[in-house]
């Protein structure tokens, strides 16, 4: 006999995935990981954090650090996608409120990014939104986070969470 | 000295008598893996190598997205099938492939 039985090569589409007990939705080991890249939290960093002590009244912005976040935003490296954005509060708020990401489109200026919002509804203290549809921004966008309408917010803390794309 | 059958153990496991590699592409009606016009006299074995970008099916005569076998892309197959027999390539709906297709023989 000279040939051998038959040979296939694995690939890693070719390998399954046990995801019975994992709450993951791929089968196999390529769409498994591509699957851990998409999710919120696993992009360039946890999240960008935007946060404000004391009151934080419509129309004001929150801060990176010390920085109020419309003087200067952060800077994102890279074309990412916004997937995710929580607020918390130390008090409820009384009436839906509306947290708004913008970006910066000159010195000092900063836009609505159309989709990157979420609402704190009346009689909550934080909110935990998976965008429906993830929102492109970049390549190096500066982002920044305003009190957009509704109440006024106390001690917020937003995170955005984002996947590179 | 009579004529009649020569046996050298030294090649008895290898292929040592052809050897030839070529491109097939596939699409969605079926098409045979083989390099020349003919599938390879004596053929003994076959390796099929799937170039994508898409996933590629593989069987006998008749195959189809449904009842072939799969072969991702990279993904490479080696059949130890004669030249009696073919084997054939197919791409689901709206796909093609590149397939390197070897014989041995």
């Amino acid at each position: 006999m000279k040939t051998g039985p038959t040979f296939k090569s694995d690939v890693a589409k070719s390998v399954p995935f046990d995801n019975s007990t994992d709450g993951f939705v791929s089968d196999n080991v390529q769409a498994a990981i591509e699957e851990v890249r998409t999710m919120p939290g696993s992009g360039v960093t946890p999240g960008f954090i935007f946060s404000r002590s004391g009151a934080c009244v419509v129309g004001a912005y929150m801060y990176i650090g010390q920085v109020v976040s419309n003087k200067t935003g952060m800077d994102m490296a890279g074309s990412n996608k916004i997937v995710k954005i929580t607020v918390s509060n130390s008090t409820t708020v009384g009436s839906n409120t509306t947290v708004q990401i913008q970006q910066r489109t000159g010195l000092s200026t900063f836009a609505d990014i159309v989709g990157a919002s979420v609402i704190v509804l009346a009689g909550g203290f934080r909110v935990s939104t998976v965008l429906a549809v993830p929102i492109s921004i970049g390549p190096d966008w500066e982002i920044s986070c305003y009190n957009k309408s509704g109440s006024t917010l106390t001690d917020p803390v937003v995170t955005v969470y984002l996947v590179p794309v | 000295m009579s004529a009649g059958m020569s046996y050298d153990p030294e090649y008895s496991d290898v292929d040592n008598d052809g050897y030839a590699s070529g491109a097939v592409s596939v699409s969605t009606t079926q098409i045979e893996a083989k390099v020349g016009a003919s599938r390879m006299v004596g053929r003994e074995a076959i390796t099929i190598t799937n170039k994508g970008p898409n996933t590629l099916y593989y069987g006998p005569t008749g195959v189809t997205s449904t009842t072939g076998d799969v072969l991702y892309k990279d993904q490479y197959v080696s059949l130890p099938i004669g030249a009696s027999l073919g084997v054939f390539l197919i791409c689901a709906t709206g796909q093609s492939a590149t397939a390197i297709v070897q014989e041995l023989s």
